[in-house]
């Protein structure tokens, strides 16, 4: 009798691209760009506005046949990079490999923003996992921090560097996602509504009433109006029927968080696109998709989502 | 009973007295006062037409939605075109706009849901749920 083994590949590839100055950048991206388009896959290059010009200036007329995104507007929320850009082109495309090449972690990325740039490499593990796609995600070696590089190679199964390319051995996404679930700071003054069923208008007018005060306004403002709205929607309905919005400025921003009872075990909540004839929450992934920045701490105690807005 | 047996009738929920359980807007007793009286909140309805419509005002979220659905859906049945006047509407969550979607797919084929001074809110979240896939004519 003969037993046949097989082993399943995930079709997903991921890999992190360490590189010094231009030259390497180029090294690294522009075979990988020029390969898919011999091949005949749709590519799509996301990055910060420096390096999209950089690639442009090396593909000449190639760059024609490559959708270009600026990842500092596109995906300056890195919980909107995965519905807003990557799943945005690749469903496009749903016939074939997809190439993109996404750069969500650039030098200048705060300390607020951090842990969920990496938590966002980490999860598009498991939102591409089984999906003809290859995201190729550089990493400035010279502009990063060093602990930002150990983290890559944890959210990046395969390293390509200026030796070649190698497996991670160290490869644990899933840690990075638990690690950086981390207890957001208190505010140093912030204005506090608790609300439950029935309460709604007044979280929209408490949160749009403080924020048109510090400097807020126009469709930006109704947008927080939504989001603060479906925050607190999210607490009647999933986190325990009752809820605490706070707000408060920071650093030229419009901060507000909701916390609750509630425990967000999905931990692609809000990052997935929706199929419009699907009823279900799409809450959070409106929050997403509409916030300059989305943090989330979330465990068996309780959850807080917090949005941050510039003025 | 469905919402689309009356004509022009004003259905107001008062958010803070909303009983639970079924809709109590199925038909002008609907609005049964409250102890704290009307909110800037609330929603009103009026049917119009035809040709066959709604004039929507104040907000839909979470405690209006039902009364929102009941009349999309009552409209529905009609199979016809439908007319949405928006004018008064403040605030539609995120399941508010979806729900109108919703109802434009369950039109007929060739039949369309036309906006009428659609605000903001209503528009980018149209334009973030997917609107190419319901027969929806936002008149601008």
């Amino acid at each position: 009798m003969t037993t046949t083994t097989t082993t399943t590949v995930d079709p997903f590839v991921h890999p992190a691209l360490f590189y010094r100055g231009a030259r390497q950048y180029l090294d690294g991206t522009v075979p990988f760009i020029r390969q898919g388009l011999a091949a005949g896959e749709p590519v799509a290059v996301a990055v910060p506005p420096q390096n999209v010009e950089l690639l442009r200036a090396e593909l000449g007329e190639e760059a024609s046949e490559v959708r270009f995104l600026d990842m500092t507007q596109a995906g300056r929320n890195p919980g909107r990079i995965i519905p807003g850009v990557l799943r945005a082109f690749a469903d496009l495309h749903p016939a074939g490999r997809v190439r993109i090449i996404g750069e969500p972690i650039w030098a200048g990325r705060s300390a607020t923003e951090y842990p969920a740039c990496v938590q966002h490499e980490a999860l598009i593990n498991l939102a591409f996992s089984g999906r003809a796609v290859t995201i190729l995600c550089p990493y400035d070696l010279d502009g990063l921090d060093p602990s930002v590089i150990t983290d890559a190679e944890m959210t990046h199964p395969v390293i390509m560097d200026g030796y070649g390319l190698r497996t991670s051995r160290v490869y644990a996404p899933e840690r990075i996602i638990q690690d950086y679930n981390r207890p957001l700071p208190d505010p140093v003054d912030a204005a506090a509504l608790g609300f439950a069923d029935g309460d709604l208008g007044r979280v929209r007018d408490f949160v749009v009433g403080h924020a048109a005060s510090m400097g807020l306004s126009g469709e930006r403002l109704e947008d927080l109006r939504l989001i603060a709205s479906e925050l607190a929607a999210n607490s009647l309905d999933y986190g325990g029927g009752s809820g605490t919005v706070r707000i408060w400025a920071e650093n030229g921003q419009v901060v507000v968080d909701v916390t609750d009872a509630g425990h967000i075990l999905d931990p692609l909540a809000g990052r997935r696109p929706a199929d419009p004839r699907q009823r279900g929450s799409r809450g959070l992934l409106v929050t997403n998709l509409l916030s300059d920045l989305v943090r989330i701490h979330t465990n068996q105690d309780g959850t807080t989502v917090r949005v941050y807005f510039s003025t | 009973m469905s919402i689309v047996d009356f004509r022009m009738v004003t259905v107001t929920i008062w958010p803070e007295v909303r009983p639970r359980g079924p809709s109590q807007a199925a038909g002008p007793g609907s609005s049964t006062p409250g102890v704290r009286g009307p909110s800037p909140h609330d929603l009103h309805i009026d049917l119009t037409g035809p040709p066959a419509g709604l004039k929507v005002s104040g907000d839909i979220d979470r405690t209006t939605r039902r009364l929102w659905e009941e009349a999309l859906g009552g409209l529905v049945t009609k199979g016809d075109d439908m007319h949405i006047d928006l004018s008064g509407l403040l605030f539609v969550d995120v399941r508010g706009t979806w729900l109108l979607t919703e109802a434009a797919r369950g039109l007929p084929m060739g039949k369309k849901v036309f906006l009428h001074h659609a605000p903001y809110c209503l528009r980018s979240v149209l334009a973030l749920i997917g609107p190419d896939s319901s027969p929806i004519e936002v008149e601008t």
